[in-house]
């Protein structure tokens, strides 16, 4: 158990860095997409970084929380190949575009003022990572030892397909929002008038990271009688704060309607392209959702109850 | 205030809906804007262009380091400048503030940013003088960026508001109604009134998509006409160059300035190209050159500037 809560420290520490890729990325792509993908040959590398940037914590997740120790080496060598052959492919592509002139620089500057470096450097590193990866999956195949895997309750095949594409949506818009609200401090226009606002809609913002860092810590790897009554607990919670920062949300665009038009354009791509209010109330919709979904996975049956005193 | 010498035939280009971002090919577009500027003196009276009005969007999808390259690439040119701010410009890697202390850090800046009560930023008027007598004013303003729509879940676009066009009715009394020109982004229903209820005595160029304005009137526009206003133009629709004459003001659409994001090729007209055999459609990017006289009278050139590689350059004027 030690080793899988030291995995989990680093999965946690590494989490805002995975958030900051996932911001840049989708900015990034956005970007490619309006101005008709006139520059993706330049941006693809860095695109492709911040891709593999976001994909190494999913990667790493599942390594730390495998349903048995087989798929747990099969995880660390797909996933491990599969993060070496695209940070190669990085490395590659930015080679490539310095030696033949489509980079004047290393530091070209652009998204980010270390660009194409930054992607460049960033890439090795996940090259290493990819690299030990791989060959952790290796020596535990050689070498087997106790480690605790997960246990789900699904139900059948559909509702693990459902599942896992409902966690993985609701993490990449967790990164989305944790990403902004970290960058948020550089970004935003905190006028006196708008503070407050703001603020209120950073915590909203920070919610579904800190429903993610409530699921992982005080959830998983809990055993299955105290795991229902946190469940219990845990959706009380959540849905309580998603209530509370809704209708902050709500107050403060009464009062203030103009707060993230001035305050936070720049962190709400879509809204601003397509000039509708699609962040507060994905934040808001997929909060409480996933509250009620956790509600409801207390109400079922498979789920063991409390024992009534013996 | 601001002040500019006037002589007749002063040269004002106006540039739009640049657009530079993440995803703009910087040494492409230079090069662009730089024969644009050279095309623009070579057809302005005195071969020289004497005030740059950028309305809006300069820049979106865009960090500091690419918009400072912008602007310092602009200032570069050593013409006096000035700009109105985009529905666009706001959505980049910096905080707003950033934007105005980098305008205002140009030696041949003109913008100011002033801790006024008025709706928008960089709200201001430049008097054109000579000798010592006012002869035009130019106001640049803020036509904000967007706002709460009367659909639940959408934004509007922003527009002129109340106080701004009180401001400029005072500064337009208290300089004696000379004659003067208006500059921001996005265009005011009077636009879409003009055009659609066929009301302009005037009409020429086209209008290729909608008109983007904001579902709210906006007073500027009859206090324009009260006050000697000649022209309003904005930026916003890249498609459309539509150009108007309504109750004496001229309505105008810049003509979008470089490829970026997306522009018009034009259905009715079309341009040969340097050293080409075959005419192609017209494509509507390029630069506004208005040249002012005595008498509130001005020219109004639409230079298309081409982007193929000789840059041809089709002119026509209002």
């Amino acid at each position: 158990m030690k080793e899988k809560i030291a995995l989990k420290i680093l999965e946690t520490v590494y989490y805002p860095l995975a958030a900051i890729a996932c911001f840049l990325f989708v900015n990034l792509l956005s970007s490619e997409i309006v101005y008709r993908f006139e520059n993706l040959g330049k941006n693809f590398p860095f695109l492709l970084f911040l891709a593999n940037a976001v994909y190494f914590l999913f990667a790493f997740h599942l390594f730390i929380h495998p349903l048995n120790a087989k798929k747990r080496i099969l995880t660390a060598q797909v996933n491990g190949v599969v993060l070496v052959a695209s940070s190669f492919l990085v490395i590659l592509s930015v080679t490539i575009f310095r030696m033949n002139g489509s980079y004047s620089s290393l530091l070209l500057g652009g998204i980010t003022p270390l660009f194409p470096l930054d992607a460049y450097v960033g890439s090795f590193l996940l090259l290493l990572v990819g690299t030990g990866l791989y060959y952790t999956g290796e020596w535990l195949r050689k070498h087997p030892r106790p480690y605790p895997d997960n246990v789900h309750e699904w139900k059948g095949k559909g509702a693990k397909i459902a599942t896992s594409v409902f966690r993985s949506i609701f993490v990449l818009v967790a990164l989305y929002f944790f990403g902004a609200l970290l960058v948020s401090p550089f970004l935003m226009s905190f006028s006196s008038s708008h503070v407050a606002g703001l603020v209120s809609f950073d915590l909203l913002m920070g919610l579904p990271s800190a429903m993610v860092a409530l699921y992982e810590w005080n959830y998983l790897d809990k055993e299955p009688l105290p795991q229902r009554q946190r469940l219990y607990k845990n959706s009380v919670i959540t849905t309580l704060l998603s209530l509370i920062l809704a209708l902050a949300y709500w107050l403060f665009q009464a009062l203030d309607p103009f707060f993230l038009i001035d305050g936070a354009a720049s962190l709400l791509p879509l809204d601003f392209l397509l000039s509708v209010k699609v962040a507060p109330y994905l934040l808001i919709l997929l909060s409480l959702a996933s509250s009620l979904i956790a509600f409801l996975h207390y109400l079922d049956r498979n789920v063991p109850k409390k024992p009534k005193n013996p | 205030m601001r002040h500019l010498d006037f002589r007749p035939g002063f040269s004002l280009l106006q540039l739009t809906d640049i657009h530079w971002s993440f995803s703009t090919d910087r040494v492409q577009a230079k090069t662009y804007l730089n024969a644009l500027y050279q095309a623009a003196k070579a057809n302005a009276d005195s071969h020289k262009i004497d005030l740059l009005v950028l309305t809006g969007d300069s820049t979106m999808f865009s960090s500091k380091e690419i918009t400072k390259d912008l602007f310092d690439f602009l200032a570069s040119w050593q013409v006096p400048f000035t700009v109105t701010w985009g529905n666009h410009d706001r959505q980049g890697y910096y905080p707003f503030s950033w934007l105005e202390s980098l305008l205002s850090s140009y030696s041949n800046s003109l913008y100011v940013s002033l801790q006024d009560q008025l709706e928008g930023e960089g709200n201001a008027v430049i008097d054109l003088d000579e000798a010592g007598a006012l002869k035009w004013q130019i106001y640049t303003l803020d036509s904000g960026s967007y706002e709460q729509s009367g659909t639940p879940l959408r934004y509007d676009y922003g527009t002129l508001k109340e106080k701004q066009t009180a401001w400029f009715e005072k500064e337009a009394t208290l300089a004696g109604k000379v004659p003067s020109l208006a500059f921001f982004h996005i265009p005011t229903r009077d636009w879409q009134d003009a055009y659609a209820q066929g009301k302009a005595s005037k009409t020429k160029w086209e209008k290729n998509e909608k008109i983007c304005c904001s579902e709210e009137e906006s007073p500027f526009f009859l206090k324009a006409v009260e006050n000697n206003v000649k022209g309003l133009f904005c930026g916003h629709d890249h498609a459309n160059d539509l150009t108007m004459t309504y109750q004496g003001v001229v309505l105008g659409y810049g003509v979008k300035t470089g490829s970026e994001l997306y522009y018009a090729k034009s259905l009715s007209r079309t341009y040969a190209p340097v050293g080409g055999k075959t005419s192609e459609p017209l494509k509507l990017i390029g630069g506004t050159l208005l040249s002012l006289h005595e008498g509130g009278v001005f020219d109004l050139d639409h230079l298309y500037l081409q982007d193929d590689a000789a840059h041809t350059l089709v002119k026509e004027r209002y």
